[in-house]
């Protein structure tokens, strides 16, 4: 069965719908900034370029909910389009997120604590993951299932996935499939914890590379088999051809030395989708640029891809680390990479962490038939996607 | 370090790492808190930074610093004693 | 065509039982909501490990170890999980730290994510299998109990499957707050279940699972039927209905009705809960029992469970 993509949708550090971050890639512009999160100003992060009042008024919508809510909307918003409610067609979301409502919550958790009062509770009760999918099922007509996943930094992957599977179940016709993450004071102050930010702008794949910048975001596909194709008339973009999931089952948040999980997934991935290694045109990778993802991810790529290491490159160097969002803007950006016939490069390498396989540094136009692109999540959870031309 | 304050940080190391079953008598100064001593791993590591800098006011800031100075209760009070 | 799926088995922690052990505690049950009580942990987890584990991480290992036991020589395909607010202590203990210094704790602000619980669950298992977390409050456990569902298993191949949220003081100060919530009794619980395509001695068989969202022009009782419906079941032929909500189906005079709340509290998952009271049920000699999960106003989930 084939699970064709008809709609897409994104909002990141590199613009507010879809075409603009295509002009972002395509001209190599970053989306990093330092200064553009304004409870950490020494901070370089990929933040939208939206306030959550902006967004808010984008969406005629009263400011109680999290940035995680209301950059979904955007997102999901453009990839539903203007497609039809159907009576014929089953339709659901599924969309993944790590972080919920917490940039609301942690505002008013401070009066909780120090009084055991919190005042009005309504932004707390947009605290869960699966606030912000309850939100996007609103605006989807006739929608009847809606789920979130929640696996960290591989959510949106997964969320893709898991439609990918309901609809080839016969479950599902046709789902909006995505993830998102906003950004707040909570995963700034973890991740600082863990000392795996740079100080600078992010480098992944370089040999000094020293850790990671943190982004947000919002990305959303809409997946149809091919009855609702034919219900809706619309033209398909490109299709999901196949996934990969396991566990690296090794640390709560480091990857295994030889990359076990991602090796597995990868293997996964290609073998639902019947294609060889050398069929991949371009490889987005997780590419966190911290000294532990990138090493052991191209490790395990190189395991896989014996013949030819496909062109790489991560896509994080311009938008950030978006969590849970991560995995779907990054299929939406391996779609674009096959609808344009050009892959993205890698930016701020000044000396390639492998030199006999270095990661693609200037933009690359040729035939792209095959993306494959990876998320690794905190808890071992590794998810790899496959999107393919049609 | 006197002995009195190494015990203070002994407790303080038991406390932040949630070791429930780990007496003060039983943390050797100069054995390894790593690999086979307690069993600690990076992520305890990364909790020590965080008492050391709570504590006692001092930083580390670079985690791979903290391989050579966490190694033992005694590297540990050598760099506290070092950096006031 | 996927091959039918069985609950072999299943552990659980909750207000009504405190040992993951025991399959058989129904007799026992009450419509008190008490405080829960827990086993000794050493037990069944590596006491060096314990030091970092909440009550919830604690409870959810402990459960899934007695599964991975009764569900001895079959190989583990996948784990997965339901949770609707994940791991809420440790989120409160990053939150309070975070805020009140510089420098805040790693281990909380680890453990918080929702998926720490089949991540800590794939590392103690050493599973680099099929590892997931669903996580709509509404449902999310009997999404989860369809993804496990919906796995073309070997047969000799099984699927972990649970559904675990804990309450903190937090959540009780906030019900307290809003009159909204003032007749919520909050609850806790863990469960787990093994799932395969064995039919085992005791198994009890998962005949349909799904959730659905709420609308004007389908409502709670016409997915019900529905759903019934596609499984050419008529509702007045199932043994017990369980739900957590005030749902009624009065109409049905011959058919047992339950609400399993008012005996394990609210909290997102408690028809996991629902599920392991069935399972208890049909083992007596119930032959088809419908689970609803209705706590939520806009989304409902629905599992029917028969004898083998």
């Amino acid at each position: 069965m084939e699970i064709f993509i008809t709609g897409r949708g994104v909002v990141s550090a590199l613009g507010n719908n879809t075409e603009e971050n295509l002009q972002s890639l395509l001209n190599g512009q970053t989306g990093i900034s330092k200064g553009s999160y304004s409870d950490f100003p020494e901070k370089y992060i990929g933040a939208v370029k939206l306030s959550s009042e902006e967004l808010s008024d984008k969406h005629s919508l009263k400011d109680v909910y999290g940035r995680t809510a209301l950059l979904g909307l955007t997102a999901a918003k453009e990839a539903w389009g203007n497609n039809d409610p159907s009576s014929t067609c089953r339709t659901g979301v599924i969309s993944g997120n790590s972080v919920g409502g917490m940039d609301r919550t942690e505002k008013h958790v401070i009066k909780l604590i120090n009084t055991g009062q919190s005042g009005d509770i309504r932004p707390i009760l947009a605290h869960p993951c699966g606030y912000s999918t309850g939100l996007i099922s609103k605006i989807i007509p006739n929608c009847e299932y809606a789920n979130t996943i929640s696996t960290a930094c591989s959510s949106g992957a997964n969320s893709i996935m898991q439609a990918v599977k309901l609809i080839k179940c016969g479950r599902l016709d046709r789902v909006i499939a995505g993830g998102t993450d906003g950004l707040s004071n909570f995963t700034i102050k973890g991740f600082s914890s863990l000392m795996i930010f740079d100080e600078k702008r992010c480098r992944p794949f370089d040999a000094n590379r020293a850790g990671l910048n943190l982004g947000e975001g919002a990305g959303y596909v809409l997946l149809e088999n091919e009855k609702s194709l034919r219900e809706s008339g619309n033209t398909p973009l490109g299709r999901m051809s196949g996934y990969g999931i396991a566990n690296d089952s090794f640390h709560q948040t480091a990857l295994s030395p030889n990359g076990k999980g991602a090796v597995l997934a990868m293997h996964h991935a290609l073998d639902q989708a019947k294609l060889k290694s050398e069929e991949i045109d371009y490889i987005n990778t997780h590419g966190t640029a911290t000294e532990n993802n990138d090493e052991v991810e191209l490790r395990a790529i190189q395991s896989l891809f014996t013949e030819k290491v496909p062109d790489y490159s991560s896509t994080k160097s311009f938008t950030g680390h978006t969590l849970g969002a991560s995995g779907a803007i990054e299929t939406v950006y391996s779609l674009l990479a096959i609808i344009n016939d050009c892959v993205f490069p890698s930016l701020n390498i000044k000396d390639d962490m492998n030199k006999e396989c270095p990661a693609l540094q200037k933009l690359v136009r040729k035939n792209v038939s095959n993306v494959l692109t990876n998320s690794f999540g905190f808890g071992g959870n590794q998810t790899t996607l496959i999107v393919s031309k049609c | 370090m006197s002995s009195e304050e190494k015990s203070l940080l002994k407790s303080h190391i038991i406390n932040y790492l949630n070791l429930e079953d780990v007496k003060q008598e039983e943390i050797q100064d100069a054995a390894s808190l790593f690999g086979d001593g307690l069993g600690l791993d990076s992520i305890d590591a990364l909790e020590l930074i965080v008492m050391i800098e709570r504590e006692y006011n001092v930083k580390i800031s670079d985690p791979s610093m903290g391989k050579e100075i966490l190694y033992s209760v005694d590297t540990i009070a050598n760099y506290i004693f070092t950096q006031k | 065509m996927l091959s039918a799926k069985y609950i072999n088995t299943f552990s659980g922690i909750n207000v009504q039982n405190s040992d993951p052990k025991c399959q058989d505690w129904i007799d026992q049950i009450t419509d008190e909501v008490g405080e829960m009580v827990f086993p000794d942990f050493k037990q069944y987890i590596d006491p060096k490990q314990l030091r970092r584990l909440s009550m919830l991480l604690r409870t959810t290992l402990s459960c899934a170890k007695c599964c991975v036991a009764e569900m001895k020589g079959a190989e583990l395909r996948g784990i997965v999980v339901a949770t609707g607010l994940g791991c809420l202590d440790d989120t409160r203990k990053f939150l309070v730290d975070f805020l009140q210094h510089d420098i805040a704790s790693p281990t909380a602000f680890i453990h918080s994510t929702h998926n720490t619980i089949a991540g800590q669950l794939g590392l103690m298992l050493k599973s680099h299998a099929y590892n997931i977390t669903h996580a709509n409050t509404g449902a999310c456990f009997e999404n989860a109990l369809l993804d496990a569902f919906l796995e073309d298993c070997g047969q000799d191949e099984w699927i972990l499957v649970g559904g675990v949220d804990e309450q903190i003081d937090w959540l009780e100060k906030l019900r307290l707050q809003d009159t909204d919530f003032s007749e919520l009794n909050l609850g806790s619980g863990c469960t787990f279940l093994g799932i395969s395509t064995q039919n085992r001695n005791d198994s009890v068989r998962i005949v349909d699972v799904n959730s659905f969202l709420i609308s004007d022009e389908i409502k709670a009782r016409d997915h019900v039927q529905q759903f019934l419906e596609k499984n050419n079941v008529e509702a007045s032929s199932l043994d017990l209905i369980l739900t957590n909500s005030n749902l009624s189906f009065s109409d049905l005079q011959n058919v047992e009705k339950q609400n399993y709340q008012r005996s394990c509290g609210a909290y997102f998952t408690n028809s996991a809960f629902g599920v392991e009271y069935a399972v208890q049920r049909i083992r007596s000699g119930n032959k088809r029992v419908l689970v609803i999960n209705h706590h939520e106003e806009r989304q409902i989930g629905l599992t029917l469970l028969s004898d083998a």
